[in-house]
């Protein structure tokens, strides 16, 4: 009887302040939706700036005439800005910053620990083009990286597919020279701290973590588009980039989950390393195919990438500044 | 010490159920008050906020439109037109149409963009629900004449009060107002809209529906401040969420390319309800440090205006006499 009583009175309670407690239930459901952590950018473990040098994948032995990490040693914390109206003088520029044809460098004083590969999807971009190769010889020159820039454009007849292009730029890259590091990166965007050293660390890394267009946030801990590092080993391994993400996104969230796939997690370094400006430009419509893709990726992990990669290389050539190959794919 | 003990002492407190209070009542009394007296002049408002904002996200030259056209409308409004409509809550829905709409556009466009933190996402929150309970406490605590102890003046009991003590220090500081026949301390004005003299009178708030004085001037004062930040940090938040922004200094972010927001919809209206915040935000920030000013030098808003009004009207009568008088000479 006691139990029917509470009951009576709770009901009596609830029946007087009904408003009340509804108010206070919508209120508080608001509070959640306006407060939940998953609506917002996210915090992510990183790798400290003391311990960047002991992190990196060097791909030779050191000894005792091997290149330092100058940049690591400059206390300097200023951001860097791209020059947004560069001279198009290649011929000139390379013979300033002593590059070779083809857009290759090595440090001559030392012997460099690195040999990277930076490979650039392209498409009628020429101005970002140029304003990105001109800000990234010196700047990877003053890393002591022995690098070769390499620059894939799409021909003109399909949508673009930023993932084969990668998986085109490492075949081709190969072919050239056994690089040990590839640097995949967008060319819209422009590394602001010397100190990002562009070389591979011993897991796979997401190099853009802090981008200016996202307000120097993370979206979201899964994102490993932008500039990633990653070493020719796990690039293999994992069976490179999909082939069939046509149009705008999907390729970096199906290689993040490629990764995930082959065991290996991702690092990025602390937040004011990993700066990077965005140059502008219009956003892209994404495609809606993509989430289709996305679903049935981890069915294509073995069958579609860098095994079942076709393509056509119409034309290549070895600018002043960096390898360039048109490709029909 | 005195101006700011009126920032101290202005407060009220156990103005209602603090529970009721933190539920927003705010709006619910609003609502109430609507469903009671529905007026064309406080509906029209929360569809036209709304309606102007969808409009102004469609094109450059729409936002420019209606980002022009419409503070010239509401302040030809509050001059003129609304004169005449005393207690319109006009203001007071346009007030809760917009905060509610930009609220709405930060939420449900700016948010999923995935570009702020939850700690930035805290601190706005903080000063949207600090601006909302303030400006709740300042209508809850204006000055009303029916709760206070003022009393109708009667000649008789004034004389006789007068007579009592002469010495006392009240009733040489308080004065009759002409219009409401109460008896006030000396710092009190008439406020034609609450029909009423307020103590230490700023002015009568349309946006509030309410009038600014002793009672509620510190509780306005912290209003001005947060929402204030709210509109602008909310505006900051937005505009670098959809534009193209840099790092100006002390890691405060700036746009400094919005060319490519009107490609499409939600970013135009992110875009454009930014604007409209950062409006908002930079005149509750004017009117702020206006009063900061007037604490400072030791005055009211009502009282610089009946000021500047009266040195008007001198100076009207000065020319008028002069021309009079010169106006006799040449005859």
């Amino acid at each position: 009887m006691k139990f029917f009583k509470i009951i009576r009175i709770l009901y009596g309670t609830i029946q007087k302040n009904a408003v009340d407690l509804l108010l206070a239930l919508v209120l508080l459901l608001l509070v959640v939706f306006c407060l939940h952590p998953d609506r917002f950018a996210v915090h992510y473990n990183y790798i400290d700036k003391q311990s960047i040098a002991s992190e990196l994948e060097p791909a030779y032995w050191p000894k005792i005439n091997s290149c330092k990490l100058n940049s690591l040693e400059s206390k300097k914390s200023t951001l860097l800005y791209p020059n947004e109206n560069p001279k198009i003088d290649a011929q000139g520029l390379a013979q300033k910053y002593n590059v070779q044809i083809g857009g290759a460098w090595k440090p001559l004083d030392c012997k460099p620990l690195f040999n990277v590969a930076i490979i650039l999807p392209y498409r009628n971009r020429l101005k970002q083009l140029s304003i990105f190769i001109n800000y990234i010889h010196p700047y990877l020159q003053l890393q002591n990286l022995d690098y070769t820039i390499f620059v894939i454009e799409q021909s003109k007849n399909k949508e673009f597919n930023r993932g084969k292009l990668f998986n085109v730029g490492f075949t081709e890259a190969m072919k050239i020279r056994n690089f040990h590091c590839f640097i995949f990166q967008d060319i819209d965007l422009i590394p602001q701290n010397p100190e990002n050293i562009y070389t591979c660390s011993r897991l796979p890394r997401h190099m853009s973590s802090n981008v200016n267009t996202f307000r120097y946030n993370l979206p979201y801990s899964g994102l490993f588009g932008g500039a990633i590092s990653i070493t020719k080993q796990q690039f293999q391994q994992v069976n490179g980039f999909s082939n069939v993400y046509f149009g705008w996104g999907g390729e970096d969230d199906d290689f993040y989950s490629r990764l995930q796939n082959k065991g290996y997690p991702i690092c990025r370094f602390c937040p004011d390393v990993a700066q990077y400006y965005m140059l502008s430009h219009k956003k892209e419509a994404p495609n809606k195919e993509r989430f289709t893709y996305l679903k049935s990726g981890s069915k294509r992990y073995d069958t579609d990438g860098l095994r079942n990669l076709e393509y056509k290389v119409l034309d290549q050539k070895l600018e002043p500044l960096y390898s360039w190959f048109l490709v029909d794919i | 010490m005195k101006l700011w003990s009126r920032l101290l002492t202005g407060g009220c407190f156990g103005c209602g159920n603090p529970v009721r209070a933190a539920l927003g009542r705010f709006c619910g009394d609003g609502a109430a008050s609507l469903r009671h007296r529905v007026s064309v002049d406080a509906v029209l408002p929360l569809l036209l906020v709304p309606a102007l904002l969808l409009l102004a996200a469609l094109n450059l030259a729409c936002s420019l439109l209606v980002l022009v056209a419409t503070p010239l409308f509401v302040y030809y409004a509050n001059r003129n037109f609304l004169r005449f409509l005393m207690r319109s809550k006009f203001f007071l829905c346009w007030l809760i149409a917009s905060a509610g709409c930009l609220m709405a556009v930060f939420e449900l466009a700016v948010v999923p963009l995935l570009e702020i933190l939850p700690e930035e996402n805290y601190v706005f929150i903080a000063a949207v629900v600090g601006g909302i309970l303030t400006a709740r406490r300042t209508v809850k605590c204006q000055y009303s004449a029916t709760s206070s102890q003022q009393q109708l003046f009667d000649p008789m009991r004034e004389t006789l009060l007068d007579v009592d003590d002469s010495s006392d220090q009240a009733v040489t500081e308080s004065h009759v107002c002409q219009t409401c026949k109460r008896r006030f301390p000396r710092k009190a004005y008439h406020c034609r809209v609450c029909q009423t003299c307020v103590p230490g009178r700023e002015y009568h708030c349309k946006w509030l529906d309410c009038c600014i004085g002793y009672s509620n001037y510190r509780w306005y004062m912290i209003c001005l401040f947060s929402s204030a930040v709210a509109f602008i940090y909310g505006s900051n938040l937005a505009i670098t969420s959809v534009c193209h922004p840099f790092l100006f200094a002390f890691g405060i972010l700036l746009p400094d390319d919005c060319s490519d927001v009107y490609f499409q919809y939600d970013m135009a209206l992110c875009f454009v309800s930014s604007i409209y915040s950062l409006l908002i935000g930079l005149v509750l920030s004017y009117y702020f440090f206006k009063h900061l000013w007037l604490l400072a030098i030791g005055t009211t808003w009502n009282e610089r205006k009946a000021a500047a009004a009266a040195k008007h009207k001198n100076q009207t009568n000065q020319e008028e006499n002069q021309r009079f008088t010169s106006h006799q000479l040449l005859l």
